[in-house]
């Protein structure tokens, strides 16, 4: 059933609106902000509700609604400072709402939602947590990302130099693409997922527990490879094994692919 | 199915999609899914392709005769496709943007082709001195591009540019390494597709940038 929406844009204060949404199931919401942060929360419920806090009149909130799209865009009125221009967002959705964010300057966090999430951010510093069946995608310049608690997610996560942390990020693929951004992994890694974390020059560090059931090899091509897991070695591994530049083995039943690939970083594994 | 073969049949891939045993492949094989990806990305950029910045007719001849020569379009008579191609773009856009957006496809289709180029040819070993495009062809082309990039950057979000262009130097270090490595190894797979996750990073950037300065 089509859902109504019903807008409400309430003026608590000279400098915050309101905007409020009936929505139906698997609704998306899009917010453009140029300057400052964006909170999305998933809370039950059939309503998207948006607090927009404005810092100067240079700046305005144009967000309206198309049937179960909801659109949300800051514009700058006049030319001024990035804190002039800046509007916080606190959002809150129904956990089903598809979630697409771009924040240059950020900071952005997600959590709670159980459908797609999409978060860009040139220098903005990302948090996504508590995500299940959902595509994931992250990708900043120079912002720090951090993903945790992802349950059955597909995962693509892209920095150039941003650092990437990812704790218990369980998914079907898992793919994390950085130039010098260091990549740290800690958690299990599910079952039947595929997981390939690559870079530059930035380091990689894995951390899991003895009970991860993980196919993992480690590939550095100018740097070091340490392991610090037992890991069982492969009969036939896919590549030469060089032990300082590389390793493969497994652990338990080797439930999931784990790849982790450097051009001149160091590659880490250790047990949590 | 190999990579080499699979790539052979891209365009039509591409065009039409492939038959079991190719969507096999590309469901198993990550360097030809973001391949693939990459190319159905540009595809969906060069429709917002700008008609106020038309390009010479030599530009889009070239184009095509780079991509006949590598065997990713068929040779046609007479009008190729790009030679009749109609680009659509937003009216907003200003003649800078959208020479910035042309520059983004041209660079990542440069790259692919160049990575193309490096790894083989009917399933064979290319040495890349051979190739009809140099490196530094491909290398001066790119230092265009990122200039009128970061040009474009300046006028519209000037606190961005020096981020945006620490950023690309990093990438094209990281492509620059990789194409090195290449030329000592073009058989290096582990190489070919550090590559591909190289100028995946690029076009991240491009696209960033472009989304910025469009907004």
């Amino acid at each position: 059933m089509a859902a109504v929406g019903i807008l409400c844009a309430v003026a608590l204060a000279a400098d915050t609106k309101e905007f409020r949404y009936n929505v139906g199931p698997n609704s998306s919401v899009t917010v453009i902000n140029e300057f400052g942060p964006v909170n999305v929360k998933g809370i039950p419920g059939h309503q998207v509700l948006i607090t927009a806090k404005l810092h100067s009149n240079k700046v305005e909130v144009d967000a309206g609604q198309m049937g179960d799209r909801i659109d949300v865009t800051s514009h700058q009125l006049a030319r001024g400072s990035e804190s002039d221009a800046a509007v916080e967002y606190e959002i809150s959705v129904p956990p089903d709402t598809s979630v697409t964010v771009r924040a240059p300057s950020g900071p952005i966090t997600a959590q709670h939602l159980w459908a797609d999430v999409v978060v860009e951010g040139d220098a903005a510093k990302i948090d996504v947590r508590d995500v299940r069946n959902a595509h994931v995608h992250a990708r900043t310049v120079t912002g720090p990302i951090t993903l945790a608690n992802i349950v059955n997610g597909h995962v693509e996560v892209t920095s150039v130099n941003g650092d990437v942390q990812l704790t218990n990020v369980d998914g079907r693929k898992v793919s994390v693409n950085t130039t010098k951004g260091n990549i740290r992994y800690a958690g299990d890694f599910g079952s039947g997922g595929s997981y390939m974390l690559v870079n530059y020059s930035g380091d990689i560090e894995v951390t899991m527990p003895s009970t991860a059931s993980v196919d993992l090899s480690a590939r550095s091509v100018n740097g070091k490879v340490e392991q610090d897991f037992p890991l069982q070695q492969k009969v036939h591994p896919s590549f030469t094994i060089d032990s300082s530049r590389s390793f493969a083995g497994t652990s338990n039943s080797g439930a999931s692919s784990v790849r982790l690939r450097s051009f001149s970083g160091k590659i880490r594994v250790k047990k949590q | 199915m190999t990579c080499a073969e699979f790539q052979r049949v891209l365009p039509e891939i591409i065009e039409a999609g492939g038959n079991a045993e190719q969507e096999g492949h590309l469901s198993s094989c990550p360097v030809c899914s973001d391949l693939v990806q990459d190319l159905r990305y540009i595809a969906e950029q060069a429709k917002l392709l700008v008609p106020m910045v038309d390009p010479s007719p030599r530009v889009w001849d070239g184009i095509n005769d780079a991509l006949e020569r590598e065997g990713l379009v068929r040779p046609r008579k007479g009008t190729g496709r790009f030679r009749t191609a109609t680009v659509l773009v937003p009216s907003r856009w200003s003649s800078v943007g959208g020479l910035v957006a042309l520059a983004a496809v041209l660079v990542i289709a440069i790259g692919l082709l160049s990575y193309r180029r490096s790894t083989t040819t009917e399933g064979r070993p290319l040495q890349i001195a051979q190739a009809q495009v140099s490196p530094a062809t491909a290398a001066d082309s790119d230092a265009d591009d990122d200039a009128k990039l970061i040009a474009h950057i300046k006028q519209t979000s000037p606190a961005m540019a020096s981020t945006y262009d620490e950023n690309l130097k990093s990438v094209n270090s990281y492509i620059a390494a990789v194409r090195s490595r290449l030329r000592d190894d073009p058989e290096d797979e582990q190489a070919r597709e550090y590559l591909v996750r190289a100028y995946d990073q690029k076009a991240m950037v491009y696209a960033m940038a472009m989304e910025r300065t469009l907004e």
